[in-house]
């Protein structure tokens, strides 16, 4: 069996089919370890594709929670056995990307991590200060959910919270990330959190910038940086495809 | 009536200490500490105190008192020790920075263990202890009490009843701010969403023009 799994998660219509092809393209070209290639999706078409839950559904509310990507979530159940929901689903070692990410370097270096925590996107573009400034405004997020890295069962915790109090949850928190950042990160302890921060120089953003203060350049690629994000919390997702199109 | 506050050498000396360590070790902090220090702040907690002090009786001599997202509790540590002579106050705060500048201003109660401040989501799991009187003064920015109130009922040893502590409730109306989330219309209401039986309901407009609704019941 091979351990290595790349997962992505694509539901509705803001990204189409081409975002999933070039991500696996991307990481054909750019993983020199074997690995399986899933996409959890609402719309089952291809042989890699499988059907993401539902349960979760009447608990969003698009009104309020614009921007909670909850379905990336029913990923965290991947259990230490097979599970119900996501039958097919191989591998232990798992490396969740955001459909739109420009992968610059081998992801074996994913695959090689000590997994003592689970890693996540720290954003070291943003001024702690005003993450922490923002804190219990539930604003100025310092996690960002768009690359996880985790072995199965380890995150089964964060589902669990989520499952039983879906409610509250998609209330209190107006994204993910921003949940993640609240209940399994510790900005004031950075070592501290449930979730260890990838290091600076791995993760970037096209948008937003590199580590702040000192290199905020955007909409710079910096090839010698692992992957670059195109988060940007000022328009909805999708809607500057043009510019990541012309990247890849 | 309760309507000052006590302002003795022993809170000036540290409110004082607290605007020079804000100002030197949290800079990213001023402007919320000067938001939290604002007259409607003062009035909002003064009203707290003027009403739990005309139901003196129905509650311990020396009442221990939660706070559910006490902020800095600036106001309303000082206001619930001088005048409902509380035993303790211990503030339920999910912010680093809010636990750490609290024990600044309220130095002298942590000294002597009347003021505490924890780093819990109150929301999420059920308190430590049992309190007399919880105190949420920021309900627009959470979850309905409803669930905190389910979470929190005390099961009586000697009889197995239920009890619950007295639950004082502010939230607003104004809807302008993003992290107002939970807005209410009545005080009525706030009752409602908490699951309550309201002992007292009232209104007050703020010296900012904001209009608060408070509920004490159980």
């Amino acid at each position: 069996m091979i351990e290595n799994t790349i997962l992505c998660v694509k539901w509705g219509d803001k990204y189409d089919d081409e975002y999933v092809h070039n991500l696996k393209k991307q990481c054909m070209e750019n993983c020199s370890v074997p690995f399986n290639f899933y996409c959890l999706t609402d719309k089952k078409t291809k042989s890699y594709d499988i059907t993401l839950p539902t349960k979760w559904d009447p608990y969003y509310d698009e009104n309020r929670g614009f921007f909670w990507a909850y379905r990336k979530c029913y990923m965290f159940k991947l259990n230490e056995s097979i599970d119900g929901d996501f039958i097919g689903l191989e591998g232990n070692k798992f490396l969740f990307l955001d459909l739109d990410v420009i992968i610059h370097q081998d992801l074996k270096y994913f695959f090689d991590l000590p997994m003592d925590k689970p890693y996540i996107v720290r954003g070291w573009w943003n001024d702690i200060g005003t993450v922490k400034r923002n804190f219990s405004k539930h604003k100025s997020t310092a996690i960002n959910s768009s690359v996880i890295r985790w072995d199965r069962g380890q995150l089964k915790k964060v589902y669990n919270e989520i499952n039983k109090n879906a409610e509250l949850v998609f209330f209190t928190y107006p994204s993910m990330d921003n949940y993640i950042n609240h209940r399994w990160y510790n900005i004031w302890d950075e070592d501290e959190g449930f979730f260890r921060a990838f290091p600076k120089g791995d993760i970037y953003s096209w948008y937003k910038g590199n580590t702040f203060p000192d290199d905020m350049e955007t909409r710079k690629l910096r090839e010698d940086h692992k992957i670059c994000l195109f988060n940007n919390s000022n328009f909805g997702e999708g809607i500057n495809d043009d510019e990541i199109k012309e990247l890849w | 009536m309760v309507d000052y506050l006590r302002f003795t050498p022993e809170l000036c000396y540290d409110w004082k200490q607290a605007v020079v360590d804000v100002e030197r070790y949290y800079p990213h902090q001023m402007k919320r500490t000067l938001d939290a220090s604002i007259p409607s702040q003062l009035e909002s907690k003064l009203w707290v105190v003027d009403e739990l002090k005309k139901i003196e009786d129905r509650f311990d001599l020396q009442p221990n008192i939660a706070l559910i997202g006490g902020w800095f509790a600036n106001y309303l540590t000082p206001l619930l020790i001088d005048n409902l002579n509380a035993c303790k106050v211990v503030n339920h705060e999910i912010d680093n920075d809010a636990k750490d500048i609290s024990y600044k201003y309220n130095k002298r109660y942590k000294d002597t263990g009347q003021y505490q401040c924890l780093i819990k989501d109150a929301m999420m799991k059920e308190l430590d202890e049992i309190f007399d009187i919880v105190i949420n003064t920021s309900c627009e920015h959470m979850f309905p009490m409803k669930r905190f109130v389910e979470m929190n009922k005390q099961t009586l040893p000697f009889d197995g009843e239920q009890n619950s502590p007295l639950y004082v409730l502010q939230s607003t109306n104004d809807d302008q701010y993003d992290d107002h989330v939970n807005c209410v219309s009545s005080p009525e209401e706030l009752a409602e969403q908490a699951d309550i039986v309201p002992e007292y309901m009232g209104s007050l407009t703020l010296s900012s023009g904001m209009e608060r609704f408070m509920v004490i019941g159980q």
